[in-house]
């Protein structure tokens, strides 16, 4: 079975969680920081 | 055990089994008992994945990790958030608009049944065993340190998880994953708090991180791009991300888990309370580990910490295992000694010159140690033979748990211990019984039943995988080699599965024997890469995903020009 426009999903309209996925990401980034800052002071 | 210790344990397990049966309210529906009829709350959701996640030798082995190895194992979940942020602008909104009870589902709609059949019947049959290794690899561990019998272990963890998910279902599932995951947390925060109350006066928290840091137990990151090596930021990041993306995107125990969301923004907040909290957490367990080891240096220790393994060794090859013992405890007295000069030259702010000289002899010191120690597990391994499979590290946590925790506290952290076991086994037992009978019972066996006849049988298919998992672990607990291939036997196929979603989700001219090929050829890939070269498992899940995409691609582009 092919696949058809039905099965997919209408575009996500009313949910805006881009701030929460760019939030994701910068606290990543913190946590990397953090991370390696550790392993350098307790080296 | 004191006979407290025991009363907490056996009231958790009571507990836990009256909780999940009273909250199997809204499971006489089909869509309730798998579903939870998608209305719970995406905290509870988010919880639920991350128990589902952590399983007992999740926690077991992370600390062992943490004492052994130090903390770099932390970097095989920098891939996490990001899969995370993937999963829910791609899956979550296609899964939960496309109202479907299991992630194979989808592929029957967007391909054809074959495909759904064969990516659910791997998923049964992976899930099935690796449910069995959950259930044995603590099983074993704590009927070698408690001495409890093994069987009756298997069967204390297997038969109340089996009981409440069969009866309450996913509800139960996912609200006892949230008490679970509350005590793990609270027995890890009691081990730690014991932990820095148990370390010496004159060694504070700081100086004890410098102790351990100074033989790079605290070496989180290596950006080494090697890709032979185990756990490496690349590792991390890319095979890693490939990884959570099969597991938490494909692998029906976590989707599962977010399908029961009330909304698609639910379902996203739930995957992105893993992404914010994972990481933190496992750097956290095994910062747990690396404690102990100091905790450990302080204290009179085992030169192995399976006291099986220690009586093999003693009894095989008995000279020349005292002759190591005697060894470790004079290397053993010296490391203590150099540990407290180095904290106290830390403390006393000594010249740097002098500092140095003193980090210098610990280093020598704990390599010392580190040596014999790793001689004996040589000696013993070569006296098992091809009989077990040998990993200390796992016995470290529940010693330290059993010997130096209160009366009271071990209870705690041996219900923690259950707890992250009986969680993940419930979550697995519940998505087994869902493919089996939404992906092969409904789909061919009986198209068209009542909720009644299909809630039925799904209650009779948790019973099954649960007797099927205890069997596994009963066996599984005697081959120890065993469960190393059940987990290596997962990584054959993740990447290979995220392939077929890729094709089926990012390329419409996928057709759906495409996928199909793709499929076979990407874990006949992985097959290869795996026994022709060291490259380490991560990235497999690298090599599975590609060479379905490529595949399938090339299969689909040719069998549309010949239709």
């Amino acid at each position: 079975m092919a696949s058809t426009d039905a099965d997919a999903p209408a575009p996500d309209a009313g949910s805006n969680l881009a701030p929460a996925y760019v939030r994701v990401l910068v606290v990543e980034v913190i946590v990397l920081l953090a991370l390696y800052w550790f392993s350098r002071h307790f080296a | 055990m004191h006979w407290i210790d025991w009363t907490i344990v056996a009231a958790y397990i009571i507990w836990i089994v009256w909780d999940g049966i009273r909250l199997s309210r809204g499971t006489d529906r089909i869509e309730g008992y798998f579903l939870a009829s998608r209305t719970l709350p995406w905290w509870a959701v988010g919880l639920s994945v991350m128990a589902t996640q952590m399983s007992a030798i999740t926690l077991v082995g992370t600390t062992g990790q943490g004492f052994a190895d130090g903390i770099r194992f932390v970097q095989f979940y920098f891939g996490l958030p990001l899969a995370m942020v993937i999963l829910s602008l791609t899956v979550v909104p296609f899964f939960h608009r496309a109202k479907v009870y299991t992630a194979y589902e989808f592929l029957e709609r967007r391909f054809d049944p074959k495909t759904r059949s064969l990516t659910s019947l791997l998923f049964l049959l992976s899930r099935g065993m690796s449910c069995g290794v959950i259930i044995a690899a603590p099983a074993v561990i704590l009927s070698v340190i408690l001495g409890w019998n093994l069987t009756l272990t298997v069967l204390a963890i297997g038969v109340p998880t089996v009981f409440y998910t069969m009866k309450g279902g996913v509800q139960a599932v996912t609200w006892t994953d949230v008490k679970q995951m509350v005590i793990i947390v609270c027995g890890l925060f009691a081990a730690v708090a014991v932990l820095i109350y148990g370390l010496p006066d004159e060694v504070g928290l700081g100086s004890a991180m410098h102790v351990a840091g100074s033989v790079g137990k605290l070496q989180a990151l290596d950006f080494r791009f090697d890709l032979t090596e185990q756990y490496t930021f690349w590792s991390g990041m890319i095979g890693g991300l490939f990884l959570m993306l099969s597991y938490f995107g494909c692998d029906q125990s976590q989707v599962q888990r977010y399908l029961t969301a009330k909304s698609i923004d639910q379902a996203r907040h739930s995957l992105l309370m893993s992404a914010y909290w994972k990481i933190p957490l496992q750097a956290g367990i095994l910062l747990t580990g690396v404690l102990v080891f100091v905790f450990f240096l302080f204290r009179p220790v085992p030169m192995l910490f399976n006291p099986v393994d220690a009586e093999t060794g003693a009894t095989a090859r008995s000279a020349e295992y005292q002759a190591l013992e005697q060894e470790f405890d004079l290397a053993e007295a010296a490391r203590a000694d150099a540990a407290l000069a180095m904290a106290r030259s830390r403390a006393a702010g000594t010249p740097d010159a002098t500092r140095q000289a003193a980090r210098e002899a610990f280093v020598t010191s704990a390599a010392a140690v580190a040596d014999v120690r790793a001689r004996a597990g040589a000696l013993v391994q070569e006296a098992k033979g091809s009989d077990g499979s040998y990993n200390d590290a796992n016995y470290v946590f529940p010693t330290f748990v059993t010997e130096y925790m209160p009366v009271g506290l071990v209870g705690l952290l041996i219900a923690a211990i259950f707890a992250a076991a009986m969680s993940s086994i419930a979550a697995e037992l519940n998505s087994l019984s869902t493919a089996t009978v939404i992906d092969f019972y409904r789909r061919y066996a009986k198209p068209e039943a009542s909720d009644a006849h299909y809630l039925f049988v799904s209650k009779l298919a948790t019973a099954f995988w649960g007797a099927f998992a205890c069997l596994v672990a009963m066996f599984a607990a005697g081959l120890g080699p065993l469960i190393e291939v059940v987990n290596r036997f997962g990584s054959f196929f993740y990447g290979s599965i995220l392939g077929v979603f890729i094709l089926a989700l990012g390329f419409r001219s996928a057709t759906g024997t495409g996928a199909f090929v793709g499929l076979i050829g990407g874990m006949a890939a992985v097959g290869l890469a795996s026994t022709l070269t060291d490259v380490a498992f991560l990235w497999l899940n690298v090599v599975g995903a590609v060479a379905v995409t490529v595949i399938g691609l090339a299969v689909s582009a040719v069998t549309r020009t010949r239709t």
